[in-house]
């Protein structure tokens, strides 16, 4: 059956394609490549997950601390000063290395993905 | 129960490709894989995993996905309880997925329970914006309350679809569960995976249809029933 689809579904099916084609890219297996620029973006890549991991984690016992009020008005403040300089340092490192954000996870095979 | 790698022509091992989990074995034949290997299953303290011996894990492709959901999914039909595994899962051999399976059998038969006589509805919502959130609650006068007053605030809207909201008494009795992943990149805005019961799913659409528009400016279109990959996958 032939229909003409209206503009805005078309766009639609455009924008879920470009989300799917986002995740096939997050689900592939990067080919490593032995060049000395590579390396060292694949060890800067692996460090600062595993550096973006640690700062969830702290990020949500805050949060859960916070609304448990359990927290200090002082300790609510460094915490989340400390936590938001961390991002801020992950996030400039990443940079230097050409990281985008949604490139900090790992994928680990069965069990998904780190982040 | 077979175990130990498995040798392939020419020497080359072999690894179990992992299908799915099932509440039982399947009745008859398994048929063949999507590498047009045998399927054969592997019974652990009584979890049942759908598996196929291959020397690489197939690639991804559109192709290759509809062919894993078209087999899990015909195999799924006779059985109560489905959890499809990921694509691409890949282990050593049946005595590295027996271990898996112990270790975690207690998660497994919880995810078994939870989606037995279930399938899978998908919804994803359109829009130009997301729907406004609350704002965040003050958390204090410094910049490092404020930040995690604004992640909270992050957390919290991650895991809501404000846009459904009219949609949601309409939906009462038939969504089971719920899974929401936002994407906030307009006109793709969210999706949301709902689990309903088996053979509902001409209600939840009609439903759905029906509703539509009380989400304006929102839209929403639907899809399934499919397996209920969003429930099972930390799982399976």
């Amino acid at each position: 059956m032939s229909e003409r689809r209206s503009p805005i579904e078309v766009r639609e099916i455009d924008s879920l394609r470009a989300e799917l084609e986002r995740q096939a890219e997050l689900a592939t297996t990067p080919r490593w490549n032995a060049s000395p620029e590579d390396v060292r973006r694949s060890v800067a890549r692996l460090v600062l997950t595993l550096v973006e991991f640690v700062r969830q984690l702290l990020e949500r016992q805050a949060i859960r601390r916070m609304e448990g009020g359990t927290f200090s008005a002082d300790e609510t403040e460094a915490v989340g000063l400390a936590l938001m300089r961390l991002e801020e340092t992950v996030r400039d490192i990443a940079a230097r290395f050409d990281l985008e954000p949604h490139e900090l996870n790992l994928d680990l095979g069965p069990l998904g993905r780190l982040l | 129960m077979r175990g130990g790698p498995r040798g392939g022509a020419r020497g080359t091992v072999s690894r179990v490709y992992l299908y799915a989990l099932l509440s039982a074995a399947p009745a008859g034949e398994t048929g063949v894989g999507i590498s047009h290997e045998p399927l054969r299953t592997v019974t652990a303290d009584g979890l049942v995993a759908l598996v196929g011996d291959v020397v690489e894990p197939p690639a991804v492709s559109a192709e290759a996905l509809r062919a894993q959901d078209t087999l899990v999914s015909r195999l799924a039909g006779a059985l109560d309880a489905v959890l499809p595994a990921r694509f691409g899962t890949v282990v050593a051999d049946d005595a590295a997925l027996t271990q898996v399976l112990a270790r975690r059998r207690t998660e497994l038969m919880q995810a078994l329970q939870r989606v037995a006589g279930c399938e899978q509805m998908t919804l994803r919502i359109w829009g130009e914006r997301s729907a406004p959130m609350p704002p965040a609650a003050a958390g204090g006068d410094g910049p490092g309350s404020r930040y995690l007053a604004g992640r909270r605030h992050a957390h919290e809207r991650a895991r809501r679809a404000a846009e459904l909201d009219g949609l949601r008494p309409a939906l009462v009795g038939l969504v089971r569960e719920e899974r929401i992943e936002r994407h906030d990149r307009p006109p793709l805005l969210a999706t949301v995976q709902h689990l309903i019961s088996r053979g509902a799913s001409a209600r939840y659409r009609a439903t759905v249809e029906a509703g539509g528009a009380l989400l304006a400016p929102w839209r929403v279109s639907v899809s399934g029933p499919w397996l209920p990959y969003a429930f099972g996958e930390t799982a399976a």
